[in-house]
């Protein structure tokens, strides 16, 4: 009786792992390399972001309780949101000090003073309310609708707006302050 | 270029710097081979083993006690916070060890349905009897309302549900939400008197996590609230007065109401109030 509940368990264990692998395959395969680009956002370097990504999948594929299927995306975009923000507070000294020397590393093909504008724009994204910064990133970058920001962020749509139109406002008066 | 341009193209050019290693497939994968970390379950087993041994040793104690020497709650409570915080008596245990809502059967039964044990608890917690509850892989989602009492279909919902069946019925035995994450907490006596400290991270308007204790009998015995962060998940923070509440099974309810005062999150979790 011993070995046969063992070897149930053993078939069952070996199932859930099949189906861990399919779903992190094709999650991984949707998702990753996105989620790493938004952790960039708000973490500088590539392996703390891949840190931060790998635990949001460990997060999701790990737990006993898993997500509502349809639901994954936006469960780790919310994962990669914390934890790069996280790791943001962390390193937030470093960053300032950082950003003061040197605003952002030109692109090969971006002439120093677009760089240095874009510096200046993700600076200000960055020093935005945390919610306001979130919503913007999910925006114009994911190019995620209200109603999937609104799912991301555990907010409603009319929030989610009202975030946008704030930190466009802010956005607007401090690049201006800046040229 | 306007600022919506701007933005963008600073994001666009900020992605474009970033790629992933190549043999990150192969890292996540080998991380999700590891072995997991260790649940909450264990981690309350733990949490009960110790407590009863060190009960066992405070009824030791106290029946040890000469009668001259007094068995009221004022001695009683002249021990250590940590005294204090194991004393858990078998009598007091749940009646149902997995049981967190209802802890014990009610006078006309166990609920029938699993739908029935939730509605039971939201109504307790929130006053409202039109949660939505739908069955999904996760559990028992229970779906948010808005200020009308209306459920919101597209917003998350406000907590998932995993039930168990007792006796003939049902009863909650964990309430979880993603904003609201219960990992324990502790027992303390304070200059304020004897009081519950959670333990756990929260994300809630303003920080702010309601609390409501309610005893077996499914009454509110203790509120208050607790501080989580208000913009990322943050530890909480503060504690709940238990002084004057009856020894033995609780619930701990808490949520976040939001700006509008209806539940957007809910979590709970079973305590056993020890003597004091």
């Amino acid at each position: 009786m011993t070995a046969l509940v063992q070897a149930v368990r053993v078939d069952t264990d070996a199932e859930a792992n099949v189906e861990i692998g399919a779903q992190l395959r094709r999650l991984y395969d949707e998702h990753y390399r996105s989620l790493v680009k938004l952790a960039a956002f708000y973490v500088d370097d590539v392996g703390s972001c891949e840190e931060v990504v790998q635990d949001a999948f460990v997060a999701l594929l790990g737990r006993e309780r898993r997500v509502t299927p349809g639901k994954e995306a936006a469960y780790l975009r919310s994962a990669v949101l914390n934890g790069a923000r996280s790791a943001l507070r962390k390193r937030r000294v470093r960053r300032q000090q950082r950003d003061q020397a040197v605003p952002f590393p030109a692109s090969p093909e971006a002439t120093a003073v677009a760089a240095t504008e874009r510096g200046e724009v993700l600076a200000v994204i960055r020093n935005l309310p945390a919610k306001q910064a979130d919503v913007v990133v999910l925006r114009y970058w994911f190019d995620l609708s209200e109603a999937e920001i609104a799912q991301t962020l555990g907010m409603a749509r009319g929030t989610v707006k009202s975030h946008s139109h704030r930190a466009l406002k802010t956005l607007a008066e401090r690049l201006e302050d800046h040229r | 270029m306007n600022t919506e341009d701007a933005v963008r193209d600073a994001l666009v050019a900020r992605a474009a710097q970033v790629e992933p290693s190549r043999d990150a497939y192969a890292q996540l994968a080998g991380r999700l081979q590891r072995p997991r970390r260790t649940s909450w379950r264990p981690a309350r087993l733990a949490w009960a083993a110790s407590a009863a041994v060190l009960g066992v040793v405070v009824i030791a104690i106290a029946t040890t006690r000469s009668p001259d020497q007094g068995t009221d709650r004022g001695q009683a409570v002249a021990t250590s916070t940590e005294t204090a915080a194991v004393a858990t008596p078998t009598a007091l245990l749940p009646d149902h060890a997995d049981a967190l809502w209802p802890l014990s059967e009610p006078a006309g039964g166990w609920p029938s349905t699993p739908e029935g044990a939730i509605e039971d608890l939201w109504t307790a917690a929130f006053g409202t009897t039109d949660a939505q509850i739908r069955q999904t892989n996760a559990g028992y989602e229970v779906l948010r309302v808005d200020e009308s009492g209306q459920p919101v279909q597209s917003s998350p919902p406000a907590a998932v549900a995993e039930l168990v069946a007792v006796g003939d019925g049902w009863a909650v035995a964990d309430l979880t939400n993603p904003q609201i994450s219960l990992s324990g907490g502790s027992f303390e006596t304070t200059e304020s008197g004897f009081a519950y400290r959670p333990a756990g991270r929260a994300w809630a308007f303003e920080g702010h996590v309601t609390v409501q204790v309610f005893d077996a009998g499914g009454a509110v015995v203790a509120e208050g609230f607790v501080m989580g962060g208000g913009t990322e998940l943050l530890p909480l923070s503060g504690s709940i007065s238990l002084e004057g509440i009856e020894p033995g099974p609780a619930t701990i309810v808490y949520s976040d109401r939001g700006g509008l005062g209806v539940p957007v999150w809910a979590a709970a979790e079973r305590i056993v109030v020890p003597m004091h």
